[in-house]
């Protein structure tokens, strides 16, 4: 006999408008930086436009006149892109010895980098300013990079350890017998077979650099030279706020990072908690 | 063989090590010995030792003990806020519903934004006049008046700070939970809905003692990101209003930066590498350690 028992019916219902209301009030400040980007004028409207009926595409446009976006964009791209490279560079190599060689010492440098990604930038900003005095890196981006690596090299090695935990140490012995040299092994089987760490490794790396700010911020005095993240804070620190404008900027610099993310997803998700929680 | 294996994972180390001895131990080094010192603004080549005095200024100082309290707070409500707000989400993903993987992309791109990204749409979310938070507030008549000091008024600057680093952070908390409850065996869950288990039953006697290493490991990281966040402190409240939201991390630049006090910037620096170290052994022994035992 077929009852309609209430409660199988509500139970859905309520779980979908739960997580709705969730996701509404967690979506609702990227919306809302998209939506104010797209508004015509100063955003100066009580109560909020929570539709943008009449989109101002020239917005988009304007930000590239009123400040050297391009510039900024592309000079982060630099140190996103010089972060990334050191990082892989070198995470991929230590990686693999912590993954396949432990031993005291391997160990002591695991845990110096566990350290080093614990350190608040602010504690590193102090003596890396003293350091870059004598090298005559203030003011620059390859100084940027440098500093940046603190915190990224130590980040991609735990990521990428968790992934060549993963591969079978058949695989290199394999590699071994089948005549490769020890690096060739690593370069041939093992990277390909550690793909998704490197690409989640990489996309960390580039995300570090590209929201880089307090040493590009205190470093960095040639407004010509600043990265996007310095750019859009001191924008947004002007007298006169043009709130659409300043919108319309931080969500120019959100796409690059937010795309990587959103291809990436599963493979960074997936490093994260990895090297995290295995080590 | 032996020796050959061993030059080789010296020889995958060895840059690695090199490099960190030059970012991170260099560095570190620099902090401790400025600690020790009387350094200015003129960074003196040559500054005069001062044995601990730096520190016992520190210690007699109330700035930085109501860095510590600010710190304190923070940490605390970032990692609850972090952890609670984590934990719903990694359980609504559980589930199999229409749209999850729509879902799941919304609830984790708060983490994909830039801090200062993430900032300024905060800013102006919190803005007095025009922003759009006080105003869904004062139409569900949770506040009496539609402009709300956030950035302006001290009571007001943590809950404002915290609002964003919470939104910011979380997705990492999402992550890790979600990962810890598909490690839940299945078994135990089918075991739990034999004995006609409800919903809360489940989670209390099956889900929460499953997550025991991933939240341990998950609070611990929770606990140093936000002793380390700086980006959405500083740029959203600059430490401000009155202080307020002035923590450890933040006084430290502002000594060195605003103050120009670059030994007692290097004193508070100390002990806030004295903390991180002190988590950071906790982190091995949960992580590394048993690996190695194993």
């Amino acid at each position: 006999m077929a009852v309609w028992r209430p409660a199988r019916a509500v139970r859905p219902a309520l779980f979908y408008a739960g997580t709705t209301l969730v996701c509404a009030v967690v979506g609702f400040p990227i919306y809302w930086m998209v939506a104010s980007a797209l508004e015509p004028g100063n955003l100066f409207n009580f109560p909020p436009r929570f539709f943008p009926t009449h989109p101002a595409w020239a917005n988009f446009t304007h930000i590239f006149t009123v400040n050297p976006l391009g510039r900024w964009l592309a000079n982060s791209l630099f140190v996103a892109a010089g972060t990334m490279i050191c990082s892989l560079g070198l995470g991929v190599h230590a990686a693999y010895g912590l993954s396949r060689f432990r031993s005291r010492p391997v160990d002591a440098l695991g845990f110096l980098m566990l350290v080093g990604q614990m350190i608040p930038v602010t504690v590193l900003t102090i003596p890396f300013y003293i350091m870059f005095r004598s090298l005559h890196l203030i003011d620059t981006l390859t100084g940027i990079v440098i500093a940046t690596t603190t915190f990224s090299v130590p980040m991609c090695l735990w990521m990428l350890k968790g992934f060549f935990d993963g591969v079978p140490r058949e695989l290199d012995e394999a590699a071994l017998t089948d005549g490769c040299t020890r690096l060739a092994a690593l370069y041939r089987v093992i990277l390909p077979a550690a793909l998704p760490g490197v690409v989640a490794a990489a996309t960390f790396g580039f995300m570090l650099g590209w929201n880089e700010f307090f040493f590009a911020s205190t470093f960095l005095g040639t407004e010509t030279k600043w990265v996007a993240t310095v750019g859009l804070v001191t924008y947004m620190g002007q007298y006169f706020v043009e709130w659409s404008a300043l919108m319309a900027t931080a969500f120019v610099i959100t796409i690059v990072p937010a795309i990587l993310f959103l291809a990436t997803q599963r493979y960074m998700m997936a490093g994260i908690t990895q090297g995290a929680v295995k080590a | 063989m032996r020796r050959e294996r061993r030059v080789f994972a010296v020889g995958l180390m060895a840059p690695t090590a090199a490099w960190m001895l030059f970012v991170l131990v260099y560095p570190v080094y620099v902090t401790v010995r400025n600690s020790l010192h009387n350094v200015g603004a003129g960074f003196d080549p040559h500054p005069a030792f001062v044995g601990l005095r730096n520190y016992a200024a520190l210690l007699a100082d109330p700035i930085f003990w109501h860095a510590v309290r600010v710190t304190a707070l923070f940490t605390l409500g970032n990692m609850l806020g972090s952890f609670g707000l984590g934990l719903l989400t990694a359980l609504l993903l559980h589930e199999r519903f229409h749209g999850r993987p729509f879902a799941r992309t919304v609830l984790l791109l708060p983490w994909a934004l830039p801090q200062v990204a993430a900032v300024v749409v905060w800013r102006w979310l919190l803005q007095v006049q025009y922003g759009a938070f006080n105003y869904v507030l004062w139409r569900l008549h949770l506040v009496s008046t539609p402009s709300v000091q956030w950035l302006v008024r001290p009571t007001l600057g943590l809950y404002a700070v915290l609002m964003a680093a919470v939104w910011w952070q979380y997705p990492i908390a999402t992550t890790f939970l979600q990962a810890g409850i598909e490690s839940v065996s299945v078994d135990l869950y089918e075991a739990a809905g034999i004995d006609g288990a409800n919903g809360w039953q489940r989670f209390r006697h099956v889900t929460w003692p499953g997550l025991g290493h991933v939240r341990n490991v998950l609070l611990l990281m929770l606990l140093f990101w936000s002793l380390g966040q700086v980006i959405i402190i500083w740029t959203l409240t600059g430490g401000g209003p009155a202080r307020a939201t002035q923590t450890l991390a933040i006084l430290v630049y502002q000594r060195a930066f605003s103050d120009f006090q670059f030994g007692s910037a290097a004193a508070l620096a100390t002990i806030v590498l004295a903390v991180a170290l002190t988590i950071g052994l906790l982190y091995y022994r949960l992580t590394l350690q048993p690996a190695r035992e194993a």
